[in-house]
């Protein structure tokens, strides 16, 4: 199963208030904004590259959450969305 | 030597030869003109600026003059000159001073990428200052214009230029623009107020511009921490109301309308979000100029 993992070229700077994130991407000197959820689940990328079921559960268990269609839904979404933004590859 | 000190003679010969050099905030401009109104709006709106009699440079070349050939005589126009080339296509003749002005914003904004570059009033008071980002038509210029003749101190009503090392606001007291409707209000609200002629049918309608305040341009040399983002805007009938905005968005907000973020690169981020750790950021509608001044004086610097 391919794993996503941050683009390897970027550097990220990160800025937060409250449950806001801003994202310096150096690599293409775009700012983000992100919320909570997205914060961490490009976080949890920076840390190594991980299978969408290793994300699945790795989210669930930091937001006590039960796993769901609708929530592999959204992390499918949101990652390929930070694909779209540069911030994210598939790594096969 | 202040430009107001001048006599009038001899500032509009040097102006028509070799130019004068003017100091406005932290740049020297060197200009020069055949325009007799814009002569006149000068010695005015420019009457506290300080003359660089001295000068062995200048940061900006500039000259606003009639093309040559026919047009000088069918359907004058009138041309904006930097460092001796036209960036832009001429204007009609009688519009030779809001030319200066957007052009010399434009000199500024193209080229002094010492400072972070936002397109906005900035304003002070005890020295903290309130950033206040808008875009045309939301009645920025006419709030500016209405708080500096009612105990704050003009920074800008265009162009904050943020220093890179420190994050401070730097003085830029230059005239403030004032569109259409704001211009009659400016006149009731502040009567104290210099404004110049109006220029009618430019391509923002009738213009006139604001001669800063004469304290203004004195403390052209005393920077200003930010302490307040706050984003105005006219809305009729609205009573006025800040409402708080987040500092994330303010400061996506901020990039948006700087003209050099992307220069700056990690450099302006940085300065933007350590900036708006210390500042607080509002929301403003208002519709009525007395009730924006009394809010504002209300404003208390974050702890």
């Amino acid at each position: 199963m391919p794993s996503w993992q941050v683009t390897p070229e970027s550097q990220f700077i990160w800025h937060s208030w409250n449950n806001e994130h801003l994202l310096y991407n150096n690599a293409s000197g775009s700012t983000h904004l992100l919320g909570e959820a997205e914060a961490v689940l490009l976080q949890s990328l920076q840390k190594a590259p991980q299978t969408i079921p290793q994300l699945e559960k790795g989210l669930s268990e930091l937001f006590e959450a039960v796993p769901s269609e609708e929530a592999t839904k959204w992390l499918q979404n949101t990652l390929f969305q930070f694909k779209s933004l540069g911030l994210a590859t598939i790594e096969n | 030597m202040r430009l107001g000190e001048l006599d009038a003679s001899i500032l509009k010969r040097q102006l028509r030869t070799e130019g004068i050099s003017l100091q406005t905030g932290p740049f020297i401009t060197q200009i020069s003109t055949q325009a007799p109104d814009l002569i006149e709006s000068l010695h005015t709106l420019y009457s506290d600026a300080l003359i660089c009699e001295y000068a062995e440079f200048s940061d900006f070349h500039i000259s606003v003059d009639r093309p040559p050939g026919l047009r000088r005589w069918l359907q004058p126009q009138i041309d904006f000159y930097f460092d001796g080339t036209a960036p832009f296509n001429p204007f009609p003749a009688g519009q030779a001073l809001p030319l200066f002005e957007w052009g010399l914003n434009w000199a500024i904004s193209q080229h002094a990428h010492q400072y972070l570059i936002i397109h906005a009033a900035v304003i002070e008071k005890e020295g903290h200052a309130v950033i206040m980002p808008a875009p045309p038509g939301s009645g920025k210029s006419t709030l500016c214009a209405g708080l500096v003749h009612n105990g704050w101190r003009l920074l800008s009503d265009e162009l904050t230029l943020l220093d890179l090392h420190n994050g401070q606001a730097t003085p830029l007291a230059r005239p403030v623009g004032l569109k259409n409707d704001s211009i009659e209000v400016i006149r009731r609200f502040a009567p104290q107020a210099t404004l110049s002629p109006i220029t009618v049918d430019t391509h923002k309608g009738a213009v006139a511009l604001m001669k800063p305040p004469a304290d203004s341009v004195e403390k052209s040399d005393q920077p200003a921490q930010p302490a307040w983002v706050i984003f105005p805007k006219y809305i009729a009938g609205a009573a006025a109301t800040l409402t708080p905005h987040s500092k994330a968005k303010a400061c996506i907000a901020l990039g948006d309308n700087a003209f050099n973020y992307s220069i700056h690169g990690v450099n302006g981020f940085n300065l933007l979000t350590n900036m708006l750790d210390q500042c607080d950021c509002y929301d403003f509608s208002y519709s009525n100029l007395s009730d924006a001044v009394s809010i504002f004086s209300q404003l208390e610097p974050p702890a």
